[in-house]
């Protein structure tokens, strides 16, 4: 059974992802680390296998919320080492 | 669902710790760092407590991860662009530092920048960043208007510097042009710069630089350069006076050497003996006469001359050097006369007497000298403010390149007419150096072949 707040949760996450992007492609946050739009992207994907989860209970579907979970924590950490560190002192 | 769960943990955990040591000591705000740590650690913690079967948690868990996912999301977002907002601050604090450096340097050192517009083909000085001591002309030097912005002698240098730029030569700029001053008159420019390729959209050769007043060094060095082409003329004068002196030195020494050798002759007659002796005395004035000259040139140069001043009757002056010079003209056979043009019968200065006998002295011995044929004038005129005296003579004369350079010291127009005339050369300097000193101005017109005459010019007002 799909839970009102699942949907409200993919909603505001795609409405942020897409609002994110477009900031991106404005140049308006180029220091961010490219993988982290994919981190973002995992996580969003998660949130729909949330949802999908609650529609058809399939297995493959937890598994795959998991999977991308875990993908999005991959691409965080590795990003977290590529942000551009300031080259000027303060 | 464990190990997946578990490793997401970590891993988030590990990225939100990463971002804290990174950035903990850069210039992100501390509240931004701690909000993504928190929201990045509890996405971690939502990972473990999904997997552990705790009733309570159960309840909280969709609603917290509805709160915090898309909080996470844009938490990602603001640290990024606070972080580029600071990055640019930075930036531009640098840029207006770096700025401000460079400004108070060129203001420090009287410069200004300048560029090379290749689409309008014209040198443009920055009018922002100019702070020289005066403004240019024009702040544009392009083909059409150069004419009126640089002195003639600057053309060509400009014509080079556009033909290059034109070119894209890439060969630093080093060139000085006279560049006109908006509020009259002219100043040397230095013009130093490079040329180098860029990226930019409309063109990729880009030529500028500096520029600064060179104005004061250009005269200092144009003295030196004066200065340098006078000491070795002067160089070149004093060997050849050198040469010259040491003739006439030579000379009379020669005589005294000679005939006092003679003089121990015992079988020499009375007369004979006088007549050496006559001859030795005469070599002895010549030789006091020469040294007398350098002396008198040595303190005209130092400017040690003692002037004594009282009044002076000129005509009386003009008329004992008349009669003094007129057996030695005659005996040269050339005809001295006396022109005392003046019908006034007070012609007095208030001078010093011996300075201006010595002054007229040599100027009527240059002519008596230097004239071969004809007549030597010796005379005296009077307007209103001053005496003239003049000597005229109908001599070889003085071409008209030379005129200016006979009273220099030292000077000889020709090496070979001293041997030809005698005489160390220094009779025209010590008399323009001792009516000088006396007040006066000196005068020469001469024209080669023809005759010379030079006139004293002595202010009776200065002098009475």
């Amino acid at each position: 059974m799909v839970e009102p707040g699942e949907i409200v949760c993919l909603l505001a996450n795609v409405i942020l992802f897409l609002f994110f992007i477009r900031l991106y492609k404005e140049g308006k946050c180029q220091q961010m680390p490219k993988i982290w739009i994919w981190g973002l992207v995992m996580i969003t994907g998660s949130n729909i296998f949330t949802v999908a989860e609650g529609f058809v209970l399939v297995a493959v579907f937890n598994m795959l919320e998991h999977l991308f979970l875990l993908c999005a924590s991959l691409f965080f950490f590795v990003g977290a080492f590529h942000m551009k560190t300031s080259g000027i002192v303060k | 669902m464990i190990i997946l769960n578990t490793i997401s943990f970590i891993l988030f955990l590990g990225a939100a710790l990463v971002l804290v040591y990174r950035f903990w000591w850069k210039n992100i705000p501390i509240h931004f760092i701690i909000i993504s740590f928190l929201l990045l650690s509890f996405v971690a913690f939502s990972n473990v407590l999904e997997w552990i079967d705790f009733a309570v948690w159960d309840e909280f868990e969709n609603p917290v991860e509805i709160l915090f996912l898309p909080l996470f999301i844009f938490s990602v977002y603001a640290f990024c662009l606070q972080y580029e907002v600071n990055e640019n601050l930075l930036k531009e604090e640098l840029i207006r530092d770096n700025s401000r450096r460079l400004s108070v340097a060129m203001i420090a050192a009287g410069e200004a920048y300048w560029e090379w517009d290749s689409k309008k083909k014209q040198i443009i000085i920055d009018k922002d960043n100019c702070y020289l001591s005066f403004d240019p002309e024009s702040f544009v030097i392009n083909r059409d208007n150069y004419r009126e912005v640089l002195h003639s002698c600057s053309e060509d240098a400009v014509n080079i510097l556009f033909r290059q730029f034109e070119l894209e030569d890439k060969t630093d700029v080093n060139v000085e042009l006279l560049v006109k001053k908006r509020i009259g008159g002219y100043y040397w420019l230095l013009f130093k710069g490079k040329t180098e390729e860029v990226k930019k959209r409309d063109y990729s050769i880009i030529s500028y630089g500096t520029l600064i007043d060179i104005s004061q060094y250009k005269s200092i060095q144009e003295e030196v350069i004066k200065s340098k082409v006078e000491a070795e003329r002067s160089e070149k004068l004093k060997s050849a006076f050198l040469y010259n002196l040491s003739h006439e030195i030579r000379t009379p020494i020669n005589g005294i050497i000679g005939f006092s050798q003679i003089l121990q002759d015992e079988d020499l007659s009375g007369q004979m003996q006088k007549e050496y002796i006559k001859l030795i005395t005469n070599s002895c004035f010549k030789l006091i006469a020469v040294v007398d000259d350098i002396v008198e040139i040595s303190k005209i140069e130092v400017g040690d001359l003692s002037v004594i001043h009282r009044i002076v009757d000129v005509r009386q002056l003009i008329e004992r050097l008349y009669l003094n010079y007129d057996s030695l003209a005659n005996e040269r056979g050339l005809e001295f006369k006396l022109k005392i043009l003046s019908q006034d019968e007070d012609l007095k200065l208030f001078t010093d007497e011996s300075k201006l006998y010595r002054s007229i002295e040599n100027i009527i011995q240059n002519a008596i000298k230097f004239t071969k044929q004809g007549s030597v004038i010796l005379g005296l005129d009077k307007s209103d403010e001053s005496l003239i005296i003049f000597v005229e003579d109908t001599g070889i004369g003085i071409a008209k390149d030379d005129l200016e350079a006979v009273f220099d010291n030292f000077r000889q127009l020709e090496v070979s007419f001293n041997r030809r005339y005698g005489g160390s050369g220094l009779g025209l300097s010590i008399s323009k150096g001792l009516i000088e000193a006396l007040g006066g101005v000196v005068k020469i017109e001469s024209e080669e072949g023809k005759g010379t005459r030079v006139s004293f010019v002595l202010s009776i007002d200065g002098n009475m």
